[in-house]
């Protein structure tokens, strides 16, 4: 028998321990018994135990499945809402104000009246009605279609000082502030300064009353210690009343001549 | 549904602020304001050159319409033009201040003579310049038939067609004058432009006061 060739010979003496978890069953079964073995479930240690799966491999199933996609969407779709409400709303604030406040010069907001005194009302518009209409007519010159004419409230100037809405009686600058009784002269009238008199009318223009010409409105206005006017005032209100006559007579008359036309207007205003 | 509100946004912002749209596509209107100044070499009170003293002329275009609006003490006055009749147009002159306003209109064939006084007159270009609201104006002398000369100063780089029809002084200038004067006795009347603007003008600028029309309701 000796002298064998076989193979398994070799391994005669190999030697290869069992798995931990046989070691420990095969202990139970001796230490216990049989009977114990019955209620242990192999895989119970197992139980508790977590195994994290790769991150690749979460991303894939996210990404199969459409649960991170969704979140995403989900997020984009609120920004543009509320990117278009945003838009929305700016557009309508543009519209407003273009559209309610372009046309109107107001009062300064939340403005007290200055200390140097109060605007105060011009005298009632004469064309003023009944009914409260705007309407001014009167025709003149001869010639072509002269035709009496009414106002459009939408073209009419809003005049303002100092931020200050002013009521112009036919909108006739000269012809209000010389119309003033005492003691209601308005106070830009009346003081003392180097500087023109600046009269908004409207978003477009805005026309200044020069220095010579207030120097004569307070000239207009000043007063004796009885409060009448004196002798002086009432020669400029003369001055400033002829004025106006020539004016109209000039350029109201139907004889061509055209106060927008800077000859005819020089030519008047130098003669 | 995301598309459809999207959608419906959209619109509600183009259908409200469908004047500022329309505004934003005017860009071809203009507004150009003159302030006018009365001087003598003398100095001195003007007399009742004061009440027309820094008065202001404006001028609006836009739409094939225009109109030329003069705002002092004295009196507030417009000559409203607009495209018609083929190239003759339609003009109206309209007093808007005092007792007694009034409106004229004429035709393209009566303001050529209403305005006689220019027809013939020579513009004599010059090289001189000057800047006016930042804009680089050449001068012009306008020599009339019967003497008289107007001084004044224009950008070749803005045009505008309407201005000479309402203002024929300048109808042989290559642009639109921003500031021209006249001496007439020693003393000079100058307009001089103080705004020039390309903004939107509401159309109700160009409306023309209607005959015998009540203003209630308008």
């Amino acid at each position: 028998m000796t002298g064998r060739h076989d193979i398994w010979h070799r391994l005669k003496d190999h030697e290869t321990s069992p798995p931990g978890e046989v070691f420990d069953r095969l202990q139970q079964l001796l230490e216990k018994g049989s009977a114990a073995l019955a209620d242990q479930r192999p895989l119970e240690r197992l139980k508790g135990h977590e195994v994290a799966p790769p991150v690749f491999l979460r991303e894939k199933i996210e990404e199969r499945s459409g649960i991170k996609a969704r979140v995403a969407r989900k997020i984009r779709w609120y920004l543009s809402a509320a990117a278009c409400l945003l838009l929305v709303v700016v557009g309508g604030i543009v519209y407003r104000s273009y559209t309610s406040g372009r046309w109107q010069l107001s009062a300064a907001g939340g403005g007290r009246q200055p200390d140097q005194g109060k605007v105060v009302p011009l005298p009632a518009d004469t064309l003023r009605r009944e009914n409260d209409t705007v309407g001014v007519l009167a025709s003149s010159g001869a010639g072509n279609t002269s035709a009496p004419a009414a106002r459009e409230r939408g073209v009419r100037p809003a005049f303002s000082i100092e931020g200050h809405t002013i009521h112009v009686a036919d909108d006739d600058l000269l012809a209000s502030f010389i119309s003033f009784t005492y003691p209601d002269v308005p106070v830009y009238l009346t003081r003392s300064t180097d500087r023109p008199l600046r009269i908004q009318i409207d978003a477009y223009s805005s026309l200044y009353v020069s220095k010579s010409m207030l120097d004569m409105m307070q000239e207009m206005y000043k007063v004796l210690p009885n409060g009448k006017p004196a002798r002086k005032a009432r020669r400029m209100k003369r001055r400033l009343e002829s004025w106006k006559e020539k004016d109209q007579k000039r350029f109201d008359n139907g004889n061509g001549a055209n106060p927008l036309d800077p000859l005819d207007l020089a030519e008047f205003l130098f003669r | 549904m995301h598309r459809t509100f999207y959608i419906v946004a959209i619109f509600i912002f183009l259908a409200g602020s469908p004047e500022p749209m329309a505004a934003a596509a005017a860009s071809s209107d203009l507004t150009v304001s003159w302030s006018i100044t009365i001087t003598s070499k003398k100095g001195g009170d003007m007399g009742i050159g004061e009440t027309y003293n820094g008065g202001v002329e404006t001028f609006f275009a836009g739409a094939g319409q225009a109109r030329i609006r003069l705002v002092s003490l004295m009196r507030i006055q417009s000559i409203f033009m607009s495209s018609g009749n083929g190239q003759d147009g339609k003009f109206t002159i309209v007093k808007e201040s005092g007792k007694d306003k009034y409106v004229t209109s004429l035709t393209g064939k009566e303001w050529e003579v209403y305005n006689k006084k220019y027809a013939g007159a020579e513009a004599k270009l010059t090289d001189d310049t000057v800047q006016i609201l930042h804009h680089v104006c050449k001068k012009a002398t306008i020599v009339l038939k019967d003497g008289k000369v107007i001084t004044a100063w224009y950008a070749p780089t803005i045009q505008e067609p309407m201005f000479s029809r309402l203002e024929p002084a300048f109808t042989g200038i290559p642009g639109l004058v921003l500031k021209y004067e006249y001496v007439y006795r020693k003393k000079t009347i100058s307009y001089t432009a103080t705004t020039i603007s390309r903004n939107p003008i509401s159309r109700e600028i160009f409306a023309v006061p209607a005959a015998g029309a009540d203003s209630r309701g308008r």
